[in-house]
């Protein structure tokens, strides 16, 4: 038996498998016009195949089968990957996206706020500082900071202008 | 009975002992990767810091002693996301040691990890405060009197902002991977297009963008990544050098860091939402945005395989700015690799660092 003849056969054979078990489904599910779930997969199966064809035509002349599963898994991952980004890219997707967010953040919102509230109230019972004021005075320090860092910028301009004068000074002295 | 005899030539033979000695070399590494897991060293070219503001800090790398170059280099990186020593990975893959060994006199801001506290932080700060502060640092310690900026991802419109409303101060730009045209950003333009995401619900929720959210975004761009990373990881596990650099870069990329919420209230809405960087419509500190102020030399390098900056969306500034020395040169790879791996060693730092080297004579 010659290699190609080998080759086509297991292609066939994959082929068939593959048409009996999109048959198999169909008749699960019921439909009589299924779903073309084919139109989904077959980037990533379509390039898989045409690994796994050059694979098969070129024989196994290279031992290295891991290297070629490796290629093969690749691509696969590859195809997977262009196959989501293109369901992900939809404004479909990014409108259901955005439901679920809505969703969630009315479901954690009160919650959160409700959590807060309750936290609050505890804090000062127990007569300690909340979140809120310790935040508050976290920016009241940073504003600070930056009155701070803003006169030490116009000390630091006012050193170098006498510096510089100093320069000019002494070049007049000692021409 | 028949014998069975498999082919076994010589070449095949070696190839199998080859491959069933690196499986060996897989295993053990593996296990000796889960049982005694090391924590990558990190950051590690010498470096001083030159001011702190609230979280921000400004770093110095390298000795002065070895500059070669007068005018000073000040990397801007991404505010929030992740973290910046993605460009200090380790030795021999590192953006800032490859651009001191180059003779540069080189900063980075790190813009910090910002807490509830900081929520009101806006982009228009960071570029009319918190910027011009820093360059004020860098050209003082350096004794320079312009600088060049290089802006990475989300460091490139805020340098690009400053560029364009104090173009005096900026001798070149370099924009690596930054979006400017925010209808060209790909998946993240459809999914904060404001007819599904509600940016202000989301703020007003959360106060700011968690980190865990960030990581979910970030994460979702391409889910199969993990499953490509962790096959990769097997298939060189018998390579002490790939599983180095993996174990930094994994670190890295699983440190996400959160959005102070109003400065992601303005990134999404007028960057995302309204586009107005392109469009001239950006106004900060009250001033109009205008990025063809922008004249000086100009370099931007864009990804063939960025999702989160794709080519074209980071192209955009070639054609807003007025600059008559520009350059855009196209990389293959996807965001990260223009920053750390081997082919960004090997084809992105050089061309970035010979174009800057090139224009950095002070007048």
């Amino acid at each position: 038996m010659s290699d190609g003849f080998m080759n086509q056969d297991l292609l066939s054979m994959w082929k068939r498998s593959m048409d009996q078990g999109m048959e198999a489904w169909q008749r699960l599910t019921g439909q009589q016009q299924a779903p073309d779930i084919a139109q989904f997969w077959r980037p990533m199966f379509g390039q898989s195949l045409d690994v796994w064809t050059q694979i098969l035509k070129q024989g196994v002349s290279s031992p290295d089968v891991l290297v070629q599963w490796k290629r093969f898994l690749d691509d696969s991952v590859e195809g997977w990957s262009k196959v989501l980004e293109q369901a992900m890219g939809t404004d479909g997707f990014a409108a259901a996206m955005g439901k679920f967010l809505d969703q969630y953040m009315n479901t954690v919102g009160p919650m959160r706020k409700s959590l807060q509230s309750s936290n609050e109230e505890f804090l000062r019972t127990m007569n300690l500082p909340s979140r809120k004021q310790i935040t508050d005075l976290a920016s009241q320090v940073v504003s600070l900071e930056t009155r701070l860092e803003a006169l030490e910028e116009r000390i630091e301009d006012l050193v170098d202008s006498i510096s510089l004068l100093e320069t000019f000074v002494k070049r007049a002295a000692n021409p | 009975m028949t014998e069975w005899k498999l082919p076994m030539p010589t070449e095949l033979s070696e190839k199998l002992q080859q491959e069933m000695i690196k499986n060996l070399q897989r295993f053990s590494k593996g296990m000796d990767l889960v049982y005694h897991p090391k924590e990558p060293q990190l950051g590690q070219t010498p470096k001083e810091l030159i001011h702190k503001k609230n979280k921000s800090s400004l770093y110095r790398y390298g000795h002065t002693a070895d500059r070669r170059h007068a005018v000073p280099v000040l990397m801007v990186p991404n505010l929030g996301i992740s973290r910046p020593y993605i460009f200090d990975l380790y030795p021999g893959s590192s953006f800032t040691e490859y651009m001191v060994q180059q003779g540069f006199d080189f900063y980075l801001l790190d813009w910090g990890v910002f807490g509830d506290e900081d929520n009101g932080l806006t982009f228009d700060h960071c570029v009319t405060q918190i910027l011009p502060m820093m360059v004020r640092k860098v050209l003082r310690a350096s004794k320079s009197r312009q600088v060049t900026l290089l802006g990475y991802c989300m460091g490139a419109p805020l340098g690009a902002c400053y560029a364009a409303l104090y173009p005096e101060a900026v001798k070149n730009f370099v924009n690596m991977a930054g979006p400017i045209d925010f209808k060209q950003a790909g998946l993240f333009t459809t999914w904060l297009d404001q007819r599904h995401f509600d940016i202000d619900k989301l703020v007003d929720t959360f106060g700011g963008l968690p980190s865990d959210m960030v990581r979910v975004g970030f994460k979702m761009l391409k889910p199969t990544m993990d499953l490509t990373t962790f096959t990769n990881l097997w298939w060189n596990l018998w390579d002490d050098s790939y599983v180095e650099g993996f174990l930094a870069l994994s670190k890295w990329a699983n440190e996400f860091t959160p959005f102070p919420g109003e400065f992601f209230r303005q990134w999404v809405k007028e960057f995302y939402q309204q586009n107005k960087l392109v469009r001239g419509e950006l106004v900060l500190g009250g001033r109009s945005v205008d990025l063809s102020n922008i004249r000086c030399p100009l370099l931007v390098v864009g990804a063939k395989q960025d999702n989160i900056t794709p080519p074209q969306c980071a192209r955009a500034l070639m054609d807003a700015t007025a600059s008559s020395d520009k350059e855009y040169i196209e990389l293959p790879g996807g965001h990260i690799s223009l920053i750390a791996g081997r082919g960004a060693r090997r084809s992105v730092w050089p061309k970035v660092s010979g174009w800057i080297g090139q224009r950095s004579q002070e007048a």
